[in-house]
């Protein structure tokens, strides 16, 4: 079985924004994207999707010295089915108590895809 | 398989000893603190990862059963009630001399695991988040 990972143009320039934020990560983030299709099933699952599975999983720096905790947060689809993870989301962990604004983040980087 | 009332129960046991934590600490008496913060802090601890460890489990198995999230979303209240009383304490201990500087890094660990937790709640639940993610699979 051979899982591809499509990324969407909007999660790319996501990435992109992060990396000029963090440019000495870029390959490790590069490893970490691609490396989902080794492990689909790695991360927390969002409950109520039945056929494919939304999934967050974080993801540390440690070019910079950041923890999984104070690192970033990726989100992807994983369609069984299709053999496929299509990357939705990344962004930085943001203050705590923040949940709304990242709510909204994700709302808007889903709309754009 | 963890039930939900048990969530409850657990998690407002841990909000009354983080809360009351809290009052100590808002105390004048620096001594008082110093001394029974420590075995609050030993008992919130281990009650703590047991309710994150249950709510966790809930979670999780509701992400096996569940069709629309909805449980999700009633673990929301809980698990932001916790982590903002974690806040509150966090808030408390930050700028206290030493000894209470002992005990941030645990508090500021658990708060990043419920506040992704709590996250985690507010998203799989959002109804027009699930409707773009069921639009997104349906393109794929």
């Amino acid at each position: 079985m051979t899982i591809s990972v499509n990324r969407p143009p909007s999660f790319a320039r996501q990435v992109k924004q992060i990396l000029k934020q963090f440019p000495r990560s870029a390959a490790h983030l590069d490893a970490v994207i691609s490396g989902l299709a080794a492990d689909p099933g790695q991360g927390d699952r969002y409950p109520g999707f039945g056929a494919f599975e939304v999934r967050k999983v974080r993801v540390g720096l440690p070019e910079y010295r950041l923890g999984q905790g104070k690192g970033l947060r990726l989100i992807f689809l994983y369609l069984p089915a299709k053999e496929r993870i299509v990357p939705l989301v990344c962004y930085l962990k943001r203050d705590f108590g923040s949940e709304q604004a990242v709510r909204n983040l994700i709302y808007a980087a889903l709309r754009q895809i | 398989m963890e039930h939900p009332t048990r969530v409850n129960h657990i998690n407002q046991e841990l909000i009354d000893i983080l809360s009351g934590a809290t009052a100590l600490l808002c105390s004048r008496s620096f001594y008082a603190a110093a001394f029974r913060i420590p075995f609050i802090v030993l008992r919130s601890r281990r009650i703590e990862q047991q309710a994150l460890a249950i709510t966790r489990d809930v979670f999780d198995t509701c992400s096996y059963v569940c069709d629309t999230g909805a449980c999700a979303g009633n673990l929301y209240t809980v698990v932001k009630s916790t982590r903002d009383n974690l806040m509150r304490l966090d808030e408390k201990l930050t700028g206290l001399p030493f000894p209470f500087t002992l005990y941030r890094s645990w508090v500021d660990k658990s708060l990043t695991e419920w506040d992704d937790l709590a996250e985690d709640c507010l998203i799989s639940s959002d109804k027009d988040i699930r409707a773009e993610l069921n639009r997104i699979a349906a393109l794929c």
